[in-house]
């Protein structure tokens, strides 16, 4: 895999839309490993987006093979007429919605 | 690596233990005309995944389901109503629901506070037999039974004689399972799960236990 973006943003913020577009699912979980790894190292935050469940639940493989399972979390966004709001999803949570097949899109 | 159905979750839906509360409530709705698109039952695919341990897991997340209205719990009270009560009433707190009672309502728990801004969906709860004795599921289908039936007598002395020769494998709580479970061996069609018997006749007793959870399945997604 090429160098992550990451290691240019040290310390800053790094966005991400469809973040698996493109990628095979076997590889997504090498893809969340490398970027919370790095993510942890050079005091990164990365903001990435998706709608794909082979992607959420490499996430959640990743979060499980990282040494600080906390490093990251699932936010689903909500809509309500003109109010939206963010609805967290914990690594726990995620072990529970991948093993049972509980929507969190 | 898990997977999700292909369409989204239906907005009313009722979480039951394992497949067997989902055969007993599908052909329970069936006789009494409860419409099947009315709500869905999500009820483990694994038979690992059953279980009161699971569902409690699980609770939290269908709670936050996209899109969800309404969600109805139907769980197993076994040896403790006030522990497993207590539990599910400490899950729902931790969601973000209060005025929850400390003891079921005999009638089955439905939440009537009304929520301001992104109102949690509305959530019921009955805990099997009847919102009040200790048992579960198979309690509940026994009294499906029309009271006056012969087979059952000799089910429930059988099962007294092999007790008191201590002939029995099963545990003291999994007796009305051994009994149910005894009864429909003998019936018409012998071996049919409790849920196609209450399709095929063998339980058509209108105990108000029945009519009872019925009721509170029509409150909870009809009115």
């Amino acid at each position: 895999m090429e160098e992550p973006a990451a290691v240019t943003s040290n310390g800053g913020v790094l966005l991400v839309d469809e973040i698996d577009t493109g990628l095979h699912y076997s590889a997504q979980t090498s893809m969340w490993r490398l970027l919370m790894e790095t993510a942890e190292r050079l005091n990164v935050q990365i903001f990435t987006t998706t709608h794909s469940w082979d992607c959420v639940c490499s996430f959640q493989e990743a979060l499980g093979k990282v040494s600080n399972s906390s490093v990251g979390k699932l936010f689903r966004i909500e809509t309500q007429g003109e109010y939206s709001r963010a609805v967290v999803y914990e690594p726990d949570e995620l072990v529970v919605a991948v093993r049972q097949s509980v929507e969190v899109r | 690596m898990s997977r999700v159905s292909r369409c989204s979750p239906h907005p009313y839906q009722l979480l039951v233990e394992g497949k067997n509360d989902m055969h007993v409530i599908k052909n329970l709705c069936k006789k009494y005309n409860l419409k099947e698109d009315i709500f869905t039952i999500d009820a483990p695919e694994e038979y690992n995944e059953e279980g009161i341990e699971n569902l409690l897991k699980r609770l939290p997340l269908k709670i936050k389901e996209s899109g969800r209205k309404t969600l109805g719990i139907v769980v197993d009270a076994d040896e403790n109503i006030t522990s497993r009560w207590q539990s599910i009433r400490d899950l729902l707190t931790r969601s973000g629901y209060s005025d929850i009672p400390v003891h079921p309502p005999s009638n089955g728990y439905i939440n009537s506070k009304v929520y301001a801004n992104f109102p949690p969906p509305l959530i019921g709860v009955w805990v099997m037999p009847n919102n009040q004795l200790p048992g579960m599921l198979e309690d509940f289908v026994t009294w499906l039974i029309p009271p006056n039936d012969q087979l059952l007598v000799i089910a429930r002395k059988t099962l007294d004689d092999i007790e008191d020769k201590k002939l029995d494998l099963y545990s003291g709580p999994s007796r009305c399972k051994a009994l149910i479970h005894t009864w429909l061996a003998w019936q018409q069609e012998p071996g049919r799960p409790m849920g196609a018997a209450i399709t095929n006749k063998a339980l058509n007793y209108d105990s108000a236990e029945a009519l009872a959870f019925v009721a509170w399945l029509k409150r909870l997604f009809i009115e």
